[in-house]
């Protein structure tokens, strides 16, 4: 059985997500990831924004550091240019990096710093009370959208993707041992990495539309997930709707931290 | 002690538990049921930031006569948890009567001190159908104590579950039964008992909170454009009005950020929209940018600002009169604002209803300061009728020849809207000329300055003035603004002193010509304020030159309970 406590500071719990939250799925994935590259809890650093996702880091034992609202990637940017060596993993959700923080999650990948990014993906806000997100699907019922939200959502790996991350890859919580494996190579790769993670928020999204408990929202998530291998054998029409999983984008781009230093490098002649 | 107790006439209620344990539920329903019996009745919450979990209050008081303010005391503590019972064990005092679990509550190290009337909610809930049935159980035993109609309840539980198919109604119903049979019991052996009377008046009353008397005022002012990011504890005002939307024509957009947010708000506003914001501290640092363009390009704008303790995140669903110094100094460069500060639900609606036809007037941006105490706080009005606000028109035909930047006397230039007539309609950034165009000329930037600073005095002529509330020659006069007002004015009535005097400010900037006359036989100036540095205070201070005597201060995140300010004015009054 593997060690969570190790990582966790116990006097902290329990944790405060819902029953059938998936985020804890997220949390035990990640924590294995970073166990089996083998960090020192001390060369890790965790920064998150503000929502359900982002309370993450009150529970882990790194350097953590909770910050405001849309802004733990540029925090995270600084803590990374100011200390490199560092290992900086953004906690973060799909309102924080790409409502509010949207402009620093483009910018984060265009720069292509080594920062990797776990981003979970439940459609929704969940800690204030439901309201509609960037990713909240056209149709779909939120608070602030409450005859349905009549909003085209993003695909927020394409955009990772689009603005030059070295590596992007999408999972479910429904697949946590694949899960792992990709928050690892994501941890691995220098460069700027996305993990978005599919996770289900029964409270604020799943109730509001009808979509079942936790359990029936991950056994959706399954059906939903077609991996990468299939989906490009599949048309477009076919893959409406679905979760498209596995390693989106894993290339070699100079990274900004290096790029930084052979700066200095060079005008130290 | 808990044997034999008798309540007056103004009986306060507080419902604890955490997150997800049906308070709210609980809350709505109890509040329905008795506005819905003719009782008056307030209603208050306090909560942390979580979905689940913690511990959360609910204070319902339920008088004979009107009540719109938080008080310590809790002559009735029903606790669903544990933790509820040692967070607000300050405010348990012999007369409070508990009700609650009590295999639950005590447990197996419980403080056995603590009198206890008994309803096995665990036990029951359980046998109804499960834990979550304990709400109705309390509520069907309220009922009974307050004297409220089965029919009223059961019809509510019907309106509340229906949706939810009958099997669940009836379980709420056969809840609601056996609760009200241990209630009815707790009334006829005396163990408690209640001396509240119900009037006819209250029935035909509505109660709302501050948020939706905020929202109303919106509507009765012709908003018809919100765009805005969700904070705590702003938010619902965007929620009602996007779930308004569809009969009052209202555009409601959920921005990616509150810089979005107040520039898609002003975009409107210049295309002719009546235009608002809704947010707090954090979210209006991030609009701050752009409240400056509202004040280069002139843009009528409302901003209801709801504020919560900061820095920072700092206490996300808590209460703070604490950015007030910020509204008024906030954007970069010089341009004029007002700023109300409503302290109830009346005056929400009234000064939001004032606030667009102001913004239109002036052209110019006004705030609504309130805070999270003031927009979670409900209480039973009369009806409110609108057709006494009457929305005015300021926006003309851009005729050829127009220049949207006119220099006028007090400041104010004709304002109309791109597509409204033969001229364009220019706005800009930069500094411009009276048509709108860039302009780096310097005696244009001193008539420009001054055009939009006269506006600052023009706008005087629709301040509203103080309320001032007892006698004329009062030595002692304690003043307050926004969320305070009711509070204070509870614990000052309580006091019963013919030398006191209130004076509570619903504008706080600018400061009407003659507030020096409101202070000019006090002795005692008391600033009463839910702040750590006296902002409104320095105000009274610096611009119509007060002398503030003393200040009462709270910033713990919590709001002022009446008992509190009465002591506080009994060490401080003299």
């Amino acid at each position: 059985m593997f060690d969570y406590m190790k990582y966790m500071r116990q006097d902290k719990l329990p944790l405060i997500w819902c029953a059938g939250c998936g985020d804890g799925i997220v949390l035990k994935s990640m924590l294995r990831a970073i166990d089996k590259i083998g960090l020192d809890q001390n060369e890790v650093c965790m920064v998150s924004g503000i929502g359900c996702s982002s309370r993450l880091t009150g529970y882990v034992d790194f350097n953590t550091l909770h910050t405001t609202h849309g802004r733990a990637i540029p925090f995270a940017t600084g803590v990374k240019m100011a200390k490199p060596e560092l290992t900086v993993i953004v906690v973060t959700g799909d309102g924080d990096a790409t409502a509010i923080g949207g402009n620093h999650y483009i910018h984060a990948a265009r720069r292509n710093i080594d920062i990797t990014v776990i981003l979970f993906n439940n459609n929704i806000y969940g800690m204030t009370g439901g309201q509609v997100s960037p990713t909240t699907p056209i149709g779909k019922k939120a608070s602030t959208a409450p005859f349905g939200n009549p909003e085209n959502s993003f695909n927020i790996s394409g955009l990772a993707e689009a603005a030059g991350a070295s590596f992007v890859a999408r999972g479910t919580v429904h697949d946590a041992i694949p899960l792992e494996k990709y928050i690892e190579k994501a941890i691995r790769k220098k460069g700027f990495s996305v993990v978005e993670v599919m996770t289900p928020c029964p409270t604020a999204y799943g109730r509001r539309n009808k979509l079942g408990n936790g359990a029936a929202m991950i056994k959706q998530l399954k059906e939903d997930t077609v991996p990468l291998s299939r989906a490009q054998k599949m048309s477009d029409e076919e893959l409406q709707d679905k979760i498209i999983t596995g390693v989106l984008v894993d290339v070699e781009r100079p990274e900004y931290t290096d790029n930084y230093q052979k700066l200095i490098e060079r005008f130290k002649g | 002690m808990n044997g034999n107790t008798t309540k007056n006439d103004d009986v306060s209620i507080v419902l604890g538990g955490a997150a997800g344990q049906g308070i709210q539920t609980v809350e709505q329903l109890l509040v329905h049921l008795f506005k819905a019996s003719g009782y008056h009745l307030y209603a208050t919450k306090e909560y942390m930031s979580r979905v689940r979990g913690g511990s959360n209050s609910t204070e319902l008081r339920v008088s004979s006569k009107p009540v719109r303010a938080f008080v310590n005391r809790m002559d009735f503590l029903i606790p669903l948890d544990k933790d509820v019972l040692k967070r607000l064990n300050s405010r348990i005092t012999d007369d409070t009567v508990i009700i609650g679990d009590k295999k639950k509550l005590l447990g197996k190290n419980g403080d056995e001190s603590l009198d206890i009337i008994d309803i096995p909610l665990s036990d029951l809930s359980k046998e109804i159908g499960g834990a979550i049935y304990s709400n109705i159980l309390i509520v069907g035993a309220l009922t009974a104590i307050f004297n409220i109609d089965q029919e009223l309840l059961h019809n509510q539980l019907q309106a509340s579950f229906g949706a939810k198919g009958e099997d669940i109604v009836a379980k709420n119903i056969k809840a609601a039964k056996i609760g009200y049979g241990y209630g009815q019991e707790l009334a006829s052996t005396g163990k408690v008992k209640v001396n509240v009377t119900k009037g006819q008046k209250v029935e035909k009353q509505i109660v709302i909170d501050g948020s939706h008397a905020v929202g109303l005022g919106a509507i009765a002012g012709g908003c018809n454009f919100i765009a805005t990011y969700p904070m705590s504890p702003s938010t619902a005002v965007l929620t009602f009005l996007a779930q308004q939307g569809e009969r009052f024509n209202i555009i409601a957009e959920q921005t990616e950020d509150e810089i979005a947010g107040m520039n898609m708000a002003l975009g409107a506003s210049y295309a002719g929209a009546r235009a608002m914001v809704t947010t707090s501290g954090g979210g209006y640092a991030l609009m701050v940018e752009a409240l400056s363009l509202a004040g280069a390009a002139e843009l009528p704008l409302v901003v209801h600002l709801a504020q919560r303790p900061g820095p920072a995140t700092g206490l996300p669903t808590r209460s703070e009169q604490g950015d007030l110094l910020f509204a008024l100094y906030s954007g970069h460069g010089e341009f004029p604002r007002i700023i109300y500060a409503p302290g109830s639900l009346l005056d929400a609606f009234e000064l939001s209803q004032k606030a667009f036809n102001m913004a239109e007037k002036y052209q110019v941006p006004v705030f609504l300061l309130t805070d999270q105490y003031f927009v979670d706080s409900y209480y039973n009005i009369p009806k409110i009728d609108v057709s006494k606000y009457k929305n005015e028109n300021y926006i003309i035909k851009a005729e050829k020849g127009y220049k949207r930047y006119e220099v006028t006397e007090n400041g104010v230039s004709p304002r109309s809207i791109p597509g409204y007539g033969p001229e364009v309609v220019i706005a800009d950034s930069h500094e411009h000329d009276e048509e709108g165009h860039i302009s780096e000329d310097h005696d244009n930037r001193i008539r420009m300055v001054d055009k939009r600073l006269r506006k600052q005095g023009a706008l005087l002529t629709d301040a509203i003035p103080p309320l001032r509330e007892g006698p004329d020659n009062a030595a002692n006069l304690v003043v307050c603004w926004g969320s305070t007002y009711q509070i204070v004015q509870e614990a000052i009535n309580n006091l019963g002193r013919d030398d006191v005097a209130l004076l509570y400010f619903r504008q706080v900037y600018p400061f009407p010509s003659n507030t020096l006359d409101y202070f000019r036989n006090a002795k005692n100036v008391i600033v009463i304020e839910n702040n750590a540095t006296g902002q409104f205070a320095q105000m009274l201070h610096l611009f119509p030159h007060i002398e503030v005597h003393q200040n009462i201060l709270k910033y713990n995140g919590l709001p002022f309970s009446v008992e509190e300010v009465e002591k506080e004015l009994n060490q401080k009054l003299k």
